[in-house]
């Protein structure tokens, strides 16, 4: 039963490596059916739409808006609309029922749902619009739909990608790690205890005569039916999954029959792959033990080379999480690398694969320490509990996999933080302003319009101008970065600087604003920010490789909270689509939401990776612990006044969780420490791992317990005829 | 011959005169309704040894453990040491097998990743912390020929028994059970290890019950008894 259970876990967990391509494939046919080309790349193309990707936001988070219209009226619409929606009209992907009032306020009257069909996956955040004014000439294109090189897609949307910048192989290996691994672990598990409980029969049989290769071919006989019911188990599921949509509770993500229709044969890959490594696994682990293994307690002292191994593992560690951390600030400073992730996972792999060695070397130093110290002293579990660290190979397994535990959850929910954090402090912003002013964003190559479309609000209404302009200081090639620096400008009639508390010539800091205005800046609490009164210059100026926008800050006159609603309204009906208005403070919600939901899979694999590798730790340690007692329990049974062995037992398990907490918060401190202004969330990465550490150590020790508490020694037959074998793990 | 019976208002002695070792007077056991042991009797004196022979089954572990104080008796009295030990508790028991018995098992029962020495000193350290034990443990291995530092499992056959004999001799025992103690040796080792074990009632003046198929072993015994349809009789 638990070798199908855990056949199945293996498969199924290949599986998700083909939902996850199937979800990269349903944005691929997303993006070829949104594609456009505009005449600037495609001069000789004959322009059909004209067409422009806008971002506004609901609920907290992006949405991402097509909006479009036909030059002519045949044109065929995109997403598999049998119509041109009527100017002034927008459908909305599912998802975005809740948010329809908001959207109207922008795009008008809602026409309504597009076909799921033809969106990235079930929670796209899409939105198409047919603006009611004419969007502009630039915004020409080729028709949705033309696919080719450089084509571009009219608008980005949220499928499984952890983000924008973590390509299909990246995604792939992090699944693998977190998911795929872990349940390999438990299998092999499961396996080794099966291998235990027949090594008796195994071992007689070849003493007897029968050649280690029937008696290996036999076991794995024996093993086929387990494992042809948990593939069957596991094709059952995908097989559901294929007939209906299935949502994920809190993920905020359905797996989509259609997308695994549409990458049936990519499905069937992972789940032939999830097939193959259990069957390998399987293979491995029912090789019959060579009988001088089967007849001897298996010493984890010290062998030929395994010091190296264990220092080549720290070398590992140190220098591929130092080797993660630099490309990750290199790669925070382009903006486009993910070479960073692929250190980290690299890194972590490698240590994964060197860790038991390093375990093996320090279980077996504190065992020798541990007995010697005993031994001096005449304490018999201190002796007990010594020897049996270093004879066993179990222990080092357990600490090992308690170690892995802890490293790839504190790893993972290093990262899960570092987008969660941000949108909690972003929270405690936007509730701190309150809705007393709005932040207006209007297109950046028209400035000359903005004070028309601004007059279009209501007289109470007023607003501040501020421009935010970031200098280029220096360009490192070899890094590939660019230095900035960065001044911000505020524009106010005396009224409006008056009603903030600021005044003309005031050079401010950041931080210094009054009134929580440093909430809509842009800005570090250091940087800069001039005062002026007067209306804000025509145009911007020009900083070459840098950066500069200019935004509004609006609100009431009177000091009452301002309803965005209604200014989107007013600016979209005088300027158009272009004129975004954000809550005071809502912008730092925005995109802290939209990093944490894109790193929710880290949290999930995390989450799911972990109990996976909890099961492993608690069936490694279920057999462990049973061999421990069943080797001590008779002369307990016999001669201690109070047993000693749950006591044993107890202190074999603290010391081996300590030993995992130890290295695996090492460890999970090593890969953790990234940092760079973009992750500065990170900074905290101490804290998590040592939480995760504890938790992992607590669960450890709460799974352990149970086994441990109901030792009895009368449970155990004090002719412990089975402690003969009981030293082979 | 005389016993010390517990006396309910103290508690049980604990440190008996070692004139009777063992008395075993009127036991009777049984599994569900299948009776093992049926008014069994027996006396062993200091110095003196006694085998129990029978066929598989017929009761022979039941008894030892019967008089190990593992099993209660469904009714009769055991003196262990003379210390009546069927109403004792199991902390008692264990506090009595610790300080006045030793036991040899037919395969040793060693731990296999100690070294015969610890091995040997474990039953003396059970107990609580006692820095002489291993001291004690390298006196009684120099005398019986084998290496101390020597992990169990790397211990021959003959090894073994005599690093089980050495440990049923730690604790200085009033009283050594010996289950099949040559049951998984050659008849040269076997014959070695029964002159070995058989001498010692004599030399430190402790009882012998020794449990055994064998009857080349069963005859170096002082004297012989059978176990039969759960009753113990002369053989």
């Amino acid at each position: 039963m638990l070798v199908a259970l855990s056949t199945t876990l293996v498969v199924l967990a290949c599986g998700v490596l083909g939902v996850i391509a199937a979800s990269f494939e349903a944005q691929s046919f997303y993006a070829s059916h949104a594609a456009i080309r505009t005449p600037a790349l495609f001069p000789d193309e004959d322009a059909t739409v004209r067409a422009r990707p806008v971002y506004t936001h609901a609920g907290g988070r992006t949405i991402h808006v097509i909006a479009s219209e036909p030059l002519t009226p045949a044109v065929t619409p995109p997403l598999g609309l049998d119509r041109w929606p009527a100017p002034g009209q927008f459908l909305i992907s599912a998802d975005l029922e809740p948010d329809t009032q908001a959207l109207s306020a922008r795009f008008g009257d809602l026409a309504g749902v597009i076909d799921d069909a033809w969106l990235p996956s079930a929670q796209s955040r899409t939105v198409f619009v047919r603006p009611v004014h004419a969007l502009p000439a630039d915004a020409e294109a080729s028709a949705f739909g033309v696919s080719g090189p450089l084509q571009a897609v009219a608008a980005e949307a949220s499928g499984f990608n952890l983000t924008s910048q973590i390509p299909l192989p990246v995604a792939l290996g992090g699944a693998g790690i977190a998911l795929v691994l872990p349940a390999i672990l438990v299998l092999s598990a499961v396996l080794a205890r099966v291998r235990a409980q027949r090594s008796g029969l195994t071992r007689t049989l070849e003493i007897l005569g029968v050649p280690p290769g029937v008696l290996h071919r036999r076991a794995i006989r024996g093993l086929l039916p387990p494992l042809a019911a948990g593939l069957l188990t596991a094709v059952a599921t995908a097989c559901v999954a294929l007939a209906v949509d299935i949502p994920l509770p809190l993920a905020d993500y359905t797996i989509r029959s259609i997308d695994l229709h549409r990458s049936l044969g990519l499905i069937a890959v992972a789940l032939a792959l999830g097939g193959a490594v259990a069957a390998v696994v399987l293979i491995a682990m029912s090789r019959p033990r060579s009988l001088a293994q089967a007849n001897r307690p298996q010493p984890a002292g010290p062998s030929r080379g395994r010091p190296l191994v264990a220092a080549a593992c720290v070398v590992v560690i140190v220098g591929s999480s130092q080797l993660a951390m630099d490309a990750t600030a290199a790669a925070v400073a382009s903006g486009s690398d993910a070479s960073g992730i692929l250190w980290l996972m690299g890194g972590i792999l490698l240590g994964v694969a060197t860790l038991p060695a390093l375990i093996g070397e320090l279980v077996d130093r504190l065992g020798h320490l541990l007995a010697a110290a005993g031994r001096r002293q005449g304490r018999g579990t201190a002796i007990l509990v010594g020897r049996s660290l270093v004879a066993s190979r179990g222990a080092v397994r357990i600490a090992t996999a308690g170690a892995v535990l802890i490293v790839v959850s504190s790893g993972a929910a290093t990262w899960a933080l570092a987008g969660s954090l941000p949108a909690l402090a972003a929270q405690q912003t936007l509730n701190r302003v309150d809705g007393r002013f709005v932040e207006i964003t209007g297109p950046q190559e028209d400035l000359e319009t903005a004070p028309a479309v601004l007059a279009a609000l209501r007289p109470d209404i007023a607003h501040l101008t501020i421009d935010s302009v970031m200098t280029p200081t220096s360009t490192d090639r070899t890094q590939n970065a660019v230095s900035f620096t960065q001044e911000l400008a505020v524009y106010g009639d005396p009224d409006s600087l008056e009603h903030w508390g600021l005044r003309a010539g005031q050079s401010l800091l950041v931080g210094e604003l009054p009134n929580d205005l440093d909430a809509a800046m842009p800005a570090e609490p250091e940087v800069t920010v001039a005062v002026h009164e007067g209306p804000a210059p025509d145009r911007l100026p020009d900083v070459g490789a840098g950066a500069a926008y200019r935004f509004h800050v609006a609100f009431d006159t009177a000091g009452s909270r301002v309803e965005r609603d209604e200014i989107q309204r007013a600016l979209t009906q005088a300027g158009g689509l272009d004129w975004n208005v954000r809550l005071g403070g809502e912008q730092w919600v925005v995109g802290a939401n939209d990093l944490a939901h894109a790193l929710r899979w880290v949290v999930w694999f995390a989450v799911l990776g972990g109990l996976v590798m909890l099961l492993s730790v608690w069936a490694r340690t279920a057999a462990d612990l049973t061999r421990q007692a069943q080797t001590i329990t008779p002369i307990d049974t016999l001669f201690s006044t109070r047993a000693k062995a749950p006591r044993v037992l107890a202190a074999r398990m603290l010391l081996l969780t300590g030993t995992a907490t130890i290295i695996g918060a090492g460890a999970g401190g090593m890969f953790s420490r990234m940092s760079s202004g973009a992750l500065t969330t990170t900074a905290g990465a101490p804290a998590i791992v040592a939480l995760v550490a504890i938790l992992c150590a607590a669960a450890m020790a709460a799974l352990s317990a149970p086994l441990v508490l109901r030792l009895r020694p009368d449970k155990h037959p004090w002719t412990g005829r089975r402690s003969r074998d009981s030293h082979r793990d | 011959m005389t016993h010390t019976e517990t006396d309910p208002a103290t508690g049980p002695n604990l440190n008996p005169p070692r004139n009777s070792p063992v008395r075993v007077a009127g036991v009777s056991h049984a599994f569900g309704s299948r009776e093992v042991l049926h008014d069994v009797t027996l006396d062993v004196a200091a110095g003196q040894s006694v085998a129990i022979t029978g066929p598989s089954g017929s009761g022979k572990t039941t008894l030892l453990s019967c008089m190990l104080g593992l099993i209660r008796p469904r009714s009769g009295t055991v003196y262990l040491a003379g210390v009546e030990i069927t109403g004792l508790s199991r902390r008692l028991r264990a506090v009595l097998r610790s300080t006045h018995v030793g036991i040899v098992f037919q395969h040793g029962e060693l731990i296999p990743y100690l070294t015969a020495e610890e091995n040997v000193a474990l039953p003396a350290l059970m107990g609580g912390p006692n820095p002489a034990a291993l001291d004690h443990a390298k006196t009684i291995l120099t005398e019986l020929g084998v290496a101390r530092t020597t992990l169990a499992a790397d211990l021959s056959g003959g090894e073994v028994q005599r690093v089980a004999l050495a440990r049923a001799l730690i604790n200085n025992p009033a009283i050594i059970f010996a289950d099949e103690p040559t049951g998984s040796l050659d008849a040269g080792l076997r014959d070695a290890a029964a002159e070995r074990l058989f001498a010692i009632p004599k030399q430190r003046r402790c009882a012998l019950i020794v449990v055994t198929h064998d009857p080349t072993v069963a005859a170096r015994a002082d004297s012989v008894l059978s176990l039969r349809d759960g009753t113990l009789r002369p053989h």
